[in-house]
């Protein structure tokens, strides 16, 4: 899974809804401004999560002028792949820590 | 706060066009909002970096395709599409720019100066680039192709000479320019060799056939210069219509998602049995494009439509093409998936 994926899936998970521009912002809030994910990124992400079956449309909200503002949320789908990808992730993260020698839990990973 | 006027939306729309129409249609309106949202909240608009970043990613999605079976049907019909693009434009600058073909008795006295007095004990004339010499007209020839192929123009065949003192290929060769042609001699099995001619547009193609016993038997063709350009123009054309040939793949798999998959079935199927039946032509086109060399004595870049069963093959590959695509566009009324759990 690829990194812009795995944080929009992200950002889903903790909120019941979020719109585009939304998910924009919450993944440079998760990511410390070090990932920006531009619009034609996110909605070629978005249209193959829906076609997935891993996200969805909530709801959306149209006014004049055929302005359209969708809110997605993550499916149960989603959820169960995003959990496994979090764990294998979490997985190799700590690999990498214990191989390093490190003794203390890394303050992102241990606040799962 | 920046200014939400419709210049601005339609700036944002005019980016949008870098976007597949199917990914216009449906999150066009969404990625506008989504932009105009980000406008009001960093009080500027898209920079120009950031506006290319956009229609790059609008490119990038044209042009992608997933999977290994799409991939390889893209691949397939890049190909194809190559070789139709080249054959095509090759075959209107070959036709557009060569010279025009010479009668037979023009052709005769031209060579004349190589085939000795002796009259020609055979003319044949085609007034095509390179096409059948078996029966004229033939309906079978036309809907099969063709096993043998040669280059149009004025045949003339003269009766056997002797060489038992002399090298016929390079005293005709030397005959030729001292009459203000420019030669190449080509030597292999077969023959004795053969020169290739030019003058004032028009090639005279010299083949000292048959050599049995001391004797060979002159064999001469008339007929107008493979113009150069057509192949560089080919091949510029073959580059464009590879991309053209993928971006039809990669648009058709993308429409495909959204399909019943009865239907996907047989668009893939008519699309793929489509694209392998028209490959041997294609194949054999893009060979002559790549091959060519500086004479231009191979085969045209249009060869495969005419060779035998390539032809026909090529035939049922574009109809099934077509039908495939045709397919794939056959409505469906049916709403994407995540819309129908809206609510």
């Amino acid at each position: 899974m690829q990194e812009p994926t795995f944080l929009i899936l992200t950002v889903l998970a903790g909120q019941q809804t979020l719109h585009g521009y939304g998910i924009t912002q919450a993944i440079e809030e998760v990511s410390a401004g070090e990932v920006t994910v531009r619009p034609g990124t996110l909605y070629a992400a978005l249209d193959r999560l829906t076609a997935e079956g891993l996200v969805e449309v909530a709801h959306e909200d149209e006014w004049a002028a055929g302005r359209v503002r969708r809110h997605y949320r993550l499916t149960s789908h989603g959820s169960a792949v995003l959990r496994d990808e979090a764990e294998r992730r979490r997985a190799v993260a700590a690999l990498a820590l214990d191989r390093l020698g490190a003794t203390a839990p890394h303050p992102a990973l241990g606040s799962a | 706060m920046p200014d939400r006027s419709p210049p601005t939306e339609r700036r944002y729309a005019r980016l949008l066009w870098a976007y597949p129409r199917w990914h216009r249609k449906l999150h066009g309106p969404d990625m506008t909002t989504a932009m105009l949202d980000a406008d009001a909240a960093r009080g500027h608009g898209l920079t120009r970096r950031e506006a290319g970043g956009v229609i790059a990613d609008g490119l990038r999605l044209r042009l992608r395709v997933r999977g290994v079976p799409g991939v390889a049907l893209a691949l397939l019909l890049a190909v194809v599409g190559a070789a139709t693009a080249g054959a095509t434009a090759s075959r209107d600058v070959w036709r557009w720019t060569a010279a025009p073909y010479v009668s037979e008795q023009r052709a005769a006295a031209l060579a004349a100066t190589v085939a000795g007095p002796a009259a020609a004990t055979g003319i044949e004339r085609r007034d095509a680039a390179y096409g059948s010499w078996l029966e004229a007209d033939s309906v079978l020839t036309a809907l099969l192709g063709s096993p043998e192929l040669r280059p149009g123009g004025v045949h003339l065949t003269y009766p056997p000479l002797s060489y038992q003192d002399h090298d016929p290929v390079g005293k005709a060769a030397a005959v030729l320019v001292a009459d203000g042609w420019t030669t190449a001699i080509h030597r292999g099995p077969g023959s004795l060799g053969e020169v290739v001619a030019d003058r004032d547009g028009l090639r005279l193609w010299f083949v000292a056939a048959g050599h049995e016993a001391g004797t060979y038997e002159p064999v001469i063709a008339v007929y107008p210069t493979p113009p150069s350009n057509a192949y560089a123009v080919g091949i510029a054309a073959a580059a464009i219509g590879a991309l053209l040939g993928w971006l039809v793949a990669a648009a058709g798999l993308a429409r495909a998602r959204r399909r019943p998959p009865g239907l996907v079935a047989v668009a893939a199927v008519a699309a793929t049995a489509g694209a392998l039946a028209s490959l041997p032509a294609s194949l054999l086109n893009l060979v002559a494009l790549g091959i060519a060399d500086r004479d231009g004595s191979g085969a045209p870049p249009w060869v495969g439509y005419e060779f035998v069963l390539a032809r026909p093959l090529a035939a049922v590959g574009a109809l099934l093409l077509v039908c495939g695509w045709l397919v794939s566009l056959v409505p469906v009324h049916a709403r994407i998936g995540s819309l129908s759990r809206v609510g």
